[in-house]
């Protein structure tokens, strides 16, 4: 398989996922006896959205599909580096572009649809190819800046691996791994793992288990990075 | 920067492969449980305790799962990040959603969304050009202009041109001085006379730059007569920026400068928020936050902008607070000298950004009001119509759908200088110049008449309004009220009807819940308006949206009701 496939493969998957989204945006369960939906996406904080004006009765109510939950959201840009910087306990999207060290989301934030209130006014917060694509550039650098600060003891801040006393850091015990890989479902995307036989652990477990044995010479570094790949460029880590 | 070889590349992006399409099967798992069904959606099976955290606002307990997603999802919202690991893991730290709500929006972090948000109701964005005159700054040094020989001495273009023949800097070489203290100039082939610099060291820094020595004079005036603080002194070459170059502003201090502005909002909506000051107050105070940058730009720089027109600091120079230009977080209430000044909507940074009353009252319009103007039709008839030629926007066909509701409202800001922050304050701008109307016979016309009173009429139309001041044109009696009342009337108006509250309430609702409320959710959602008119709190709105069901409830698309068991207590240990 070449390198480009999966990431071609990762593209086309949240295509079909954000399709889904966008057609399921409304689909919520029968929690109350009232369903209705607005006919009009929202666009944010900006009034009465898009000129809709909402009648004294409320919204039309053109399908049965009930919205009394909150709509899920994508992370603006500046969620998502601060995101990143909570949980990795730092670290931060940084290149050298020639000019020195550059924050490449405040570089592409313009890219990107940040509000600059004079050229764009509002940033649109809908699933996009675009934001996928740089998330997952900047994954691959921040996944190696993670692994590497996390793995030197005077820069770890015990925020991709705990260590029980007595435990190495690399330790590649399962019962240490799945600990771990619980805890970071819980960080990610505040998922609560079942006690055993998780299938989100059991999934991670397995790309760990792969890594690390066909790694040629630190498997719990690179094991760990790729772990965090998979967290970083999963699409609920942009939603919540 | 990779993480160690290509070997691990591929076995991390093949493996990933196959966890992708895990994740997304079960992810797409979740979105199918989600579909609406005839059949109650499945319970949560009962948790034993050690599971619960939080109860809801009924008492009821919530299951661990749920307490964390209404955690994550209250951090995103309210501080723009998620929450930290031990807060995840210990909720119990809050065993009541109302603390944990409490817990969240006390926060420091929690201005993050109060920034967020007041910065997408007014746009506070300015540009370098629009609070200073490029001309007459230190934005960029000679090798800007002359390449990389040119040197880093820093020059006003207006200098350049007056005094040395040309847009050019003075020379790389320290400047000298006869014996009678007259400055050398050198004769360049290029016929331009060159200048050398000196060192100054400026307002905005500790450290001493290189500026050419015409610039670094701090002359009171110009040949002439003409005042060195004025732009007509400063624009002459013959001033020099100052003392410190204290009339001159770099492109470092430009830049800090436009982030004071942008903060000055920030400190509006922090004030009006917490519930100790009533929320309409951020719109009609009179009084406004200062730091030392903008106590700098009111007290040097504001006299020397006149296009856009700021030429006069809003607070007078004796109340403006003693602030150093880099002490940039120290924040004064300094009250304007206009009563006409209305809070965060007569600021330096809003009148700049939506630049004439028309714009400015647009956007209070559709962001305070939530009344957008939208035109029933969209199509307009052909300017070739006898309709089409009427000049007054709210007789206009095709125009006054929108403009019979807008000129009204624009009439609040017609004391403001288009294209500009100037007060038009009614002494120096009466009414009616009749030098001005004068000016229609084709006799002497001044710049004040020419920008700000009507001195033409190209249609009989106009013929009444001569010599008037343009904001006063076609105006009605009950508009001309509104000019004399300044903003602060709407928004009072606003309040007392509710229509600001409800407003707010609605939108805040569209944030946190992420849609329009239904028709069930609507009431609630003007009971909290109500709430917020007579109560004023800005943070008790929040509080009352955030504990809104609606918010509450999670979204199943995202989160299904069998995608989430309830972890057993020895999952919660730490590793």
């Amino acid at each position: 398989m070449s390198l480009k496939q999966p990431t071609l493969f990762q593209h086309l998957s949240f295509l079909i996922l954000v399709a889904l989204l966008t057609l399921m945006g409304g689909c919520e369960p029968a929690r109350r006896t009232s369903l209705t939906t607005p006919n009009t996406p929202t666009a944010g904080a900006q009034g009465p959205v898009g000129g809709v004006e909402v009648n004294e009765g409320g919204v039309e109510a053109p399908s049965p599909l009930t919205l009394s939950a909150r709509a899920p959201r994508r992370l603006s840009v500046a969620q998502l580096a601060r995101s990143i910087e909570v949980l990795t306990g730092g670290v931060r999207w940084v290149e050298d572009l020639g000019q020195g060290p550059v924050d490449m989301l405040t570089l592409l934030a313009p890219t990107l649809g940040v509000a600059d209130f004079r050229n764009i006014t509002h940033e649109s917060l809908e699933p996009s190819l675009l934001m996928s694509k740089f998330v997952q550039d900047g994954a691959q650098r921040v996944c190696a800046a993670w692994v590497r600060q996390e793995r030197e003891p005077a820069t770890r801040t015990g925020s991709l691996v705990k260590s029980p006393e007595g435990t190495p850091w690399g330790s590649l015990e399962p019962e240490h791994v799945r600990a771990n890989l619980s805890r970071l479902l819980v960080r990610f995307f505040a998922y609560s793992p079942q006690p055993s036989d998780d299938p989100r652990v059991e999934a991670l477990y397995e790309l760990f288990s792969m890594v690390a044995e066909s790694a040629p010479s630190e498997p719990a570094a690179d094991a760990w990075g790729a772990v965090c790949l998979a967290l970083m460029t999963d699409p609920e880590f942009l939603m919540y | 920067m990779c993480l160690k070889s290509d070997s691990f590349h591929r076995t991390a992006l093949n493996t990933l492969c196959g966890v992708f399409l895990a994740t997304q099967v079960l992810f797409v798992s979740s979105l199918a449980s989600a579909q609406p069904s005839a059949q109650p959606p499945a319970q949560p099976p009962a948790h034993p305790s050690t599971t619960e955290a939080l109860t809801d606002a009924q008492g009821q307990p919530r299951s661990l799962a749920e307490a964390r997603r209404l955690l994550r999802r209250l951090s995103f919202d309210v501080w723009g990040a998620p929450p930290s690991e031990e807060a995840m893991m210990s909720l119990s730290a809050w065993p009541t959603e109302e603390e944990a709500l409490e817990g969240v929006l006390t926060d420091e972090r929690a201005q993050a969304w109060l920034v967020d948000f007041h910065e997408n109701l007014l746009w506070p964005a300015l540009e370098i050009g629009d609070i200073i005159n490029p001309a007459a700054s230190l934005l960029l040094p000679a090798t800007f202009y002359e390449g990389p020989l040119g040197g880093q001495q820093l020059f006003t273009l207006f200098t350049g041109l007056t005094r040395r023949g040309g847009l050019v800097p003075c020379l790389d070489e320290p400047a000298t001085w006869d014996e009678e203290g007259a400055l050398h100039f050198e004769r360049l082939p290029d016929g331009t006379l060159r200048e050398g610099y000196v060192w100054v060291t400026p307002y905005w820094s500790e450290e001493p730059v290189k500026v050419c020595a015409l610039e670094a004079q701090a002359q009171e005036e110009a040949p002439g007569g003409v005042s060195c603080e004025r732009f007509e002194g400063l624009s002459s070459g013959y001033c020099g920026c100052g003392a410190a170059l204290e009339r001159c502003a770099s492109i470092e201090s430009a830049l800090t400068l436009l982030a004071s502005f942008r903060s000055q909002l920030t400190q509006f909506a922090l004030e009006h928020s917490t519930g100790e000051r009533p929320y309409s107050e951020l719109y009609t105070r009179r009084d406004e936050p200062i730091n030392g940058p903008i106590a700098h730009y009111y007290r040097h720089l504001a006299s020397a902008a006149v296009d856009p027109v700021v030429l006069q600091s809003p607070v007078q120079p004796d109340v403006l607070p003693a602030l150093d230009f880099k002490d940039n977080t120290t924040w004064v209430w300094a009250e304007r000298e206009a009563t006409l000044h209305s809070g965060a909507l007569t600021t330096l940074p809003f009148l700049l950004r939506f630049q004439t009353a028309r714009a400015r009252a647009h956007r209070v319009s559709q962001t305070l009001l939530c009344e957008p103007f939208v035109a029933a039709s969209g199509v307009l008839p052909s300017p070739e119509d006898e309709c089409s030629q009427e000049p007054n926007l709210r007789a206009r066909c095709g125009c006054a759908e929108c403009h019979a509701r807008l000129e009204p409202l624009a009439a609040h800001w017609a004391r403001f200088a288009d294209a500009g922050a100037l007060y038009l304050n009614p002494t120096d701008f009466p009414s009616y110049q009749a030098e001005c109307a004068a000016c229609a016979d084709g006799g002497f016309c001044s710049d004040v008449c020419r920008r700000f009173y009507v001195s033409e009429a190209p249609t009989p139309a106009y013929e009444n309004f001569l010599g008037v001041l343009k904001a006063y044109e076609f105006r009605s009696r009950e508009e001309l009220s509104k000019v004399e009342a300044g903003p602060r009337a709407l928004i009072e108006q606003a309040v007392a009807s509710g229509r600001l509250p409800q407003c707010i309430a609605q939108q805040l609702f569209e944030r946190f819940v992420g849609r329009l409320p239904t028709s069930d959710e609507l009431p609630r959602v003007r009971a909290y308006g109500h709430s917020f008119t007579e109560h004023g709190d800005f943070s008790e709105l929040v509080r009352d949206v955030l504990r809104d069901e609606a918010y509450q409830h999670e979204s199943a698309a995202l989160w299904g009701p069998t995608s989430q068991q309830p972890p057993s207590a020895h999952q919660e240990e730490q590793p």
